[in-house]
């Protein structure tokens, strides 16, 4: 049994495209949301967090011919190129493998006329593309499962790593912003009116967003900075509800964080500092998350929530919300909601407003997701 | 308005699926939801885009949907109402 | 010591036949388009589930290779958090994604559908799986050109023996326009087994052999 180190991170989002971007960002509670009026990706104005497009094309460039790429590729790319400066791992060996985590990758592919093959909408092909890219070994594992797949992406990588079957996992999560999902959302009604409130009573509805989050897990110690953090426990659950609304008694994400915290607390008796919620802004989502913490007795412990940030990044969300929790640990905060004013549910919370010092060394992050699914993972600084 | 309702029977069977369900199994004066056919979330977001579809019918509100969406015979009401303005 | 994992039977449907260990158990005219066989397929089963006929066709593909698996396994109760849920197929949700595409597709005829959107996510099969049979634990969709034995034995194997689920339901489930295949099996601990000489034990070779059958 090896220890899931996490080595390097990186993410890239609209508030920036390193990992020290974006959490200054978080730090001083800065939105990435804006109003967004592009008639490709939705009839009316909605509030969303998008990434420049001339960004990406501009840093692409450096390293490939744009057109040969997909805007969800490159992002990919570029992530994890970041990921990997500064560290150095035999990513082209065996011993590595990539996960890449997504709900629906090139899906604008579907109604683009691009000279870009159609066959890139198969997410497994994508990853090929990817693991081409940097001349990787080993066939990708791709992860579709809704907006847990990134917390998945990374359970996956820990037990890979626990159980010895790879020195190092490159997990990705990911997803862009595209007319088939704003359209979806928007016929679901479940897209705010303003900038998304996590847990306030006013919430109305999620913001999307678009993004990607990689994090480069290690079972080998010599490259690991200082106090490195690792992960401790894992899990996932279903409601077994409905395919959409989640359940009312939180039952699917109280079982994932009683076993994610079982498992962690076989190594490790630190107090969870503070969780790192999914926090949609949607009634029906906050409202369960708030339960399903109250019946894990933790209504104690302060919430996160970034997505009046971050906005929903989706497959995405996971990986970047995971690595800002983590890294806060390291930088010694708890992180603000922006969006946040008062409770809004059912039972007591205490939402952390504003960043605020912490001496913690472990966190837990969640994420739900449509098909009545719900992930837990726990992350504990080493001393 | 008779016509109308049957139709909408006809047009809610095929937007929702209702397999085993034929127009005269449906009550046009029952709940549409927790009894009745037993509709849930997903439903009654399809029967806001029939309606605006077929009836050219938008329900301006969320307290206005759960009133229109109440039964059959509400939703035909609703749209002979908005005919009328 | 840890118990010893079997592959129970496998259930296959492809081509409109539906097959337990291979022997044919319920097959309708290969030209028949796949509605009409899944629901030639509900009927046989004896279903009444108002539900499946709201689902798209990669989860009521899903579902009802389930329900021929459990049936030739005497319905065992795979309810609660013990029962765990793999999925894996290559298309993803890729046959819904085009039906909801087409939805959006024309600006002067837009009525984007909330009942097909929510079927874009390849997951939405285990959903209705863990709905239909009360399966709170865990599950995931893999995604993959073909199927990985070696992983999917050291994923499956590690949800048993350390994460502490006592059967999963493995599975690939691919469908799109109009062509489709589902091989399902219930993997399960020998405490949870009667003695059967039919029961495969869960090596790398013999889910190779089982899912050469794809």
């Amino acid at each position: 049994m090896k220890t899931a180190f996490v080595l390097s991170d990186n993410i890239i989002s609209s508030l920036g495209f390193t990992t020290t971007e974006n959490l200054l960002a978080i730090e001083s509670m800065k939105t990435g949301l804006k109003l967004v009026s592009d008639p490709e990706l939705f009839v009316s104005p909605f509030y969303a967090s998008l990434i420049s497009s001339e960004l990406i094309h501009k840093r692409f460039e450096d390293i490939a011919d744009p057109n040969k790429f997909t805007k969800f590729e490159q992002l990919c790319i570029l992530s994890i190129k970041e990921a990997l400066k500064n560290i150095n791992i035999p990513y082209e060996s065996e011993d590595t493998i990539l996960i890449l985590s997504t709900t629906k990758g090139n899906i604008d592919l579907l109604d683009k006329k691009t000279s870009i093959s159609e066959d890139r909408v198969y997410l497994w092909k994508t990853a090929e593309i990817i693991k081409t890219h940097f001349n990787l070994k080993n066939t990708p594992l791709v992860i579709s499962n809704a907006c847990i797949s990134g917390v998945l992406g990374l359970v996956v990588g820990f037990r890979l790593i626990e159980q010895e079957k790879y020195k190092n996992v490159i997990v990705v999560g990911a997803d862009i912003l595209s007319e088939f999902v704003v359209s979806g959302f928007h016929s679901f009604k479940s897209l705010s009116t303003t900038p998304c409130k996590p847990f306030d009573k006013d919430r109305d509805g999620l913001s999307l967003g678009e993004a990607v989050g990689t994090v480069i897990l290690t079972a080998e110690t010599n490259q690991l900075a200082n106090e490195p953090i690792k992960i401790i426990g894992g899990s996932s659950s279903n409601d077994a509800n409905h395919i959409s609304g989640p359940s009312r008694t939180g039952e699917g994400l109280y079982i994932a964080i009683k076993n994610a915290m079982t498992q962690a607390q076989k190594t490790s008796s630190e107090k969870i500092g503070f969780i790192s919620t999914h926090g949609t802004a949607t009634l029906y989502n906050d409202e369960m998350e708030a339960i399903a913490f109250y019946r894990m007795k933790m209504s104690d412990i302060p919430l996160v929530g970034l997505k009046g940030i971050f906005g929903h990044t989706l497959g995405a969300a996971g990986v970047i919300e995971s690595i800002a929790a983590y890294q806060s640990i390291k930088r010694g905060v708890i992180h603000g909601t922006v969006g946040f004013e008062n409770p809004g549910v059912s039972v007591p919370v205490i939402v952390n407003k504003k960043t605020v010092s912490t001496k913690t060394n472990a966190c837990l992050k969640v994420a739900s997701g449509f098909g009545g699914c719900n992930a837990a993972i726990v992350f504990q600084r080493n001393e | 308005m008779e016509e109308l309702i049957e139709n909408l029977k006809i047009e809610i069977i095929k937007a929702l699926n209702l397999e085993e369900v034929s127009p005269s199994d449906i009550d046009a004066e029952a709940p549409l939801f927790l009894e009745g056919l037993g509709l849930d979330s997903i439903d009654a977001l399809e029967l806001i885009v029939l309606l605006e579809k077929k009836y050219n019918f938008k329900i301006p509100t969320a307290e206005e949907g759960k009133k229109v969406l109440y039964s059959v015979k509400t939703m035909a009401e609703a749209i002979l109402a908005s005919k009328k303005a | 010591m840890n118990d010893t994992i079997f592959i129970s039977k496998f259930c296959k449907i492809s081509q409109n036949c539906v097959t337990v260990n291979v022997v044919p158990s319920f097959e309708v005219d290969k030209s028949i388009a796949f509605p009409y066989f899944i629901k030639e397929a509900y009927k046989y089963l004896g279903m009444s589930y108002s539900k499946f006929f709201k689902m798209d066709n990669l989860s009521k593909l899903g579902i009802a290779t389930v329900e021929f698996l459990l049936n030739a396994e005497n319905k065992p109760d795979i309810s609660g958090e013990k029962t765990g849920i793999v999925l894996v197929n290559s298309e993803s949700s890729l046959d819904t994604d085009k039906a909801y595409q087409k939805t959006i597709s024309n600006k002067t005829d837009y009525f984007p559908s909330p009942a097909v959107f929510v079927y874009t996510l390849p997951n939405i099969v285990i959903g209705e799986i863990c709905i239909k049979h009360k399966i709170t634990g865990e599950s995931i969709f893999f995604v993959s050109k073909s199927f990985n034995s070696t992983f999917l034995h050291f994923y499956v194997t590690d949800l048993m023996e350390r994460q502490g689920l006592n059967s999963i339901l493995l599975g690939w489930v691919d469908y799109l326009d109009n062509e489709f295949i589902s091989l399902f099996c219930l993997i399960k601990k020998s405490t949870e087994v009667e003695t059967d000489k039919q029961v495969i034990n869960f090596t790398v070779s013999n889910l190779d052999k089982v899912f050469k059958n794809l």
